[in-house]
């Protein structure tokens, strides 16, 4: 919450200096030699177009592509996230080890609750295919059809649909070969076209690496004067100059953030700080790590849809819980009924952390943060396999899906896990079974504390769990029952 | 002005990499957090199997579903007054440390003012068929609890006759549901 308001205020301060920027012309990289177009990039633009612009992080479509960005399994294998099945396109996903190590992800349900990892692979992602482009990359300054011209961030784009057709596309001298399947059109008869379009509009602004903020700001520090400080403290302002950082100070600030490793938004940041802005390369730091989510003036980032408790969101806040607001979500549809999250919040920071940033809804964060603050009393260090929320679908008993119901998972109000760490040891809630020793005897703790926290509990215990499952489903739905 | 200036290089940094940390997959509490491998099972929530309560079938007949409240203060306070004396004195146990109730309000034994309604999961008040709900009434100025039951979940609905009034102890799955009727002095089955 913090660097959402620290990079605010750079901004807002660096922005201010414009006025007294130097005229410098070394180094200018033009906007269509990088990956963003000016603050929308590549990445945004195929978020804009996939699963109907929703950008939904569960989006699953017909033909088994997953996530907001609609990644398929040949992609997925291109990061060794999947494990090879023989056939590449068919998008059944059997998720490697690499993915789990890297991101928590052990199944699609992970990948849909995971908008950071979503995003970083998507990253990875446009990054192996700036690398595919090869000879692609000289169309960069040529007229696009639609009207702008062809950029870096427009073939990342069109590379949705495979950096292939993107080379096809070119080399075809900028045309569409019709049909579905064609060589530049995906099997829906897409042609790679479209996407390189959304993000053709860009504005070939310039950025100049060889802005200096310190040149700009330090006149500024140094020309504040301390006669019009009281008496009293202008002989020691004078001799001190006390709160006004030194030229040597300005540069070895930038210096040392230069050099500093960046977070996922550093080429826009650079695009803001040495475009527009007066060149600083603290600003970039702290820009490429902060959130998307505008702030409030208390740094707290702002929903994208409406919150209609906020007597929840204050106590979660009052719970020293670390999360993003995100209002009501929708999350799909399943038997004609919609599926939406309500007052949802993106968990980071709990007493007993899920290893991934999982979405729910409030009062169920609230349920699972009492939960975790008294298994952590216990010494429990993680939940073992934690899942929470899933695309929509119908509720599921022993006979399959009760057509006309939601699941509890699908409006963010519940959650499994098959167990916990205490220290480095799993206790897998299986335990719960063998009566009489030590594990067992905890995990009917844990059972206990669920069901007086939870409005919802089902143990392993469970008659419809015997012999099929293993784990704990506690939700915050409309029944009360311990099983 | 002047005076934020020397520190907003170094803060701006600091500030960025504390983001940078808390934003990557770094161990430790309150932080992403990649936990070690489980071993092999096949388990995935998206074919998890949930408990269906029967709410929804009294809902569509009319009935009305109380609004549960849990995180308001009075709901603390309705817990530290009532409830939990009411749980030490019928358990014979220690009073719990946290004490997780529902409240909700809704006119059952007198047509001009709401009862006080309770959903406990005080330790040992929720089994396999369901948790503790209790009716209370505001009598002169003390809240009494006239009617207690266990379900999975909880309906009312107004009566045939004027002044009466009809509650559902919901059930779900092999817990079968229960209608419970005020007469207008005393429950019944």
């Amino acid at each position: 919450m913090q660097t959402i308001k620290y990079a605010a205020f750079s901004a807002a301060i660096l922005m201010a200096s414009v006025a007294f920027m130097p005229a410098v012309s070394a180094q200018v990289v033009t906007e269509p030699e990088n990956m963003s177009c000016g603050n929308a990039d590549a990445s945004a633009a195929i978020a804009g177009l996939e699963s109907a612009g929703s950008g939904d992080l569960a989006a699953l479509s017909k033909d088994g592509y997953i996530g907001r960005y609609q990644m398929g399994e040949e992609a997925l294998l291109d990061q060794q996230l999947v494990i090879p099945d023989g056939n590449k396109f068919d998008n059944n996903f059997t998720w490697s080890q690499k993915a789990y190590s890297l991101y928590g992800i052990r199944s699609n349900a992970d990948f849909f609750a995971n908008e950071a990892a979503q995003e970083a692979i998507h990253k990875e992602y446009q990054r192996l295919n700036l690398g595919y482009l090869g000879s692609a990359l000289n169309s960069v300054g040529q007229p696009l059809p639609c009207g702008g011209s062809m950029s870096q961030a427009a073939l990342l784009a069109g590379s949705q649909l495979g950096h292939v057709k993107v080379k096809n596309y070119v080399n075809n001298g900028m045309k569409c070969v019709p049909g579905k399947g064609s060589p530049t059109n995906d099997g829906n008869g897409t042609c790679v076209e479209k996407f390189m379009c959304a993000v053709s509009g860009c504005k070939a602004i310039e950025k100049d690496m060889s802005k200096k903020t310190c040149d700009v700001t330090m006149p500024m520090i140094e020309g504040i004067s301390c006669s019009n400080m009281p008496g009293s403290l202008r002989s020691f302002c004078s001799t001190y100059r006390p709160y006004l950082m030194t030229r040597a100070e300005c540069q070895d600030a930038e210096e040392m953030a230069k050099a500093a490793p960046k977070g996922p938004h550093a080429e826009r940041c650079e695009n803001l700080s040495f475009g527009v802005g007066s060149g600083s390369w603290s600003f970039v730091l702290a820009c490429s790590y902060a959130s998307e989510a505008p702030a409030d003036q208390d740094g707290h980032s702002e929903p994208k849809g409406p919150v209609t408790d906020p007597a929840c969101i204050e106590n979660l806040r009052g719970m020293g819980v670390q999360f993003d607001v995100l209002g009501q979500v929708y999350n799909g549809t399943a038997s004609g009924k919609a599926c939406y999250i309500e007052n949802a919040v993106a968990l980071t920071g709990t007493a007993v952390p899920f290893g991934s940033r999982l979405t729910m809804s409030c009062d169920m964060a609230i349920a699972v943060e009492k939960f975790g603050q008294q298994l952590k009393g216990m010494g429990v260090t993680g939940y073992i396999t934690p899942s929470t929320t899933v695309p929509c679908r119908p509720m599921r008993d022993a006979t399959g899906d009760k057509v006309g119901t939601v699941s509890e998972h699908g409006i963010g109000r519940a959650m499994d896990f098959m167990g916990v760490y205490v220290g480095g040891q799993q206790i897998h809630s299986r335990n719960i079974h063998n009566k009489g020793t030590a594990h067992g005897a905890f995990m009917s703790q844990i059972k206990s504390i669920a069901c007086s926290t939870f409005r919802g509990v089902l143990s392993p215990e469970y008659p419809l769990y015997k012999g099929k499952y293993d784990h704990f489903h506690v939700e915050w739905g409309r029944g009360s029952f311990c099983r | 002005m002047a005076g934020y200036i020397k520190g907003f290089a170094l803060a701006l940094m600091v500030s960025g990499l504390a983001a940078g940390a808390a934003l990557g997959q770094a161990e430790g509490p309150g932080s992403l957090w990649t936990l070690p491998s489980t071993g092999g099972d096949d388990y995935s929530v998206v074919d998890d199997i949930e408990f269906l309560s029967d709410i929804e079938f009294f809902v569509e007949r009319g009935w009305t579903e109380p609004e549960w409240k849990t995180y308001e203060k009075l709901v603390e306070d309705v817990a530290r007054e009532l409830v939990v004396p009411d749980y030490v004195q019928r358990t014979g146990r220690d009073a719990p440390e946290h004490a997780s109730i529902d409240i909700a309000s809704a006119p059952i034994t007198s047509a001009g003012f709401n009862n006080l309604l309770v959903a406990s999961r005080l330790p040992g008040d929720c089994g396999p068929d369901g948790c503790l709900f209790q009716v209370w009434e505001l009598q002169g100025e003390t809240w009494r609890k006239v009617f207690e039951f266990t379900a999975i979940a909880f309906a009312y609905r107004d009566g045939v006759q004027e002044g009466t009034t009809d509650i559902a102890a919901v059930g779900g799955e092999d817990v079968p549901s229960r209608v419970y009727h005020w007469n207008g002095f005393t429950f019944s089955r």
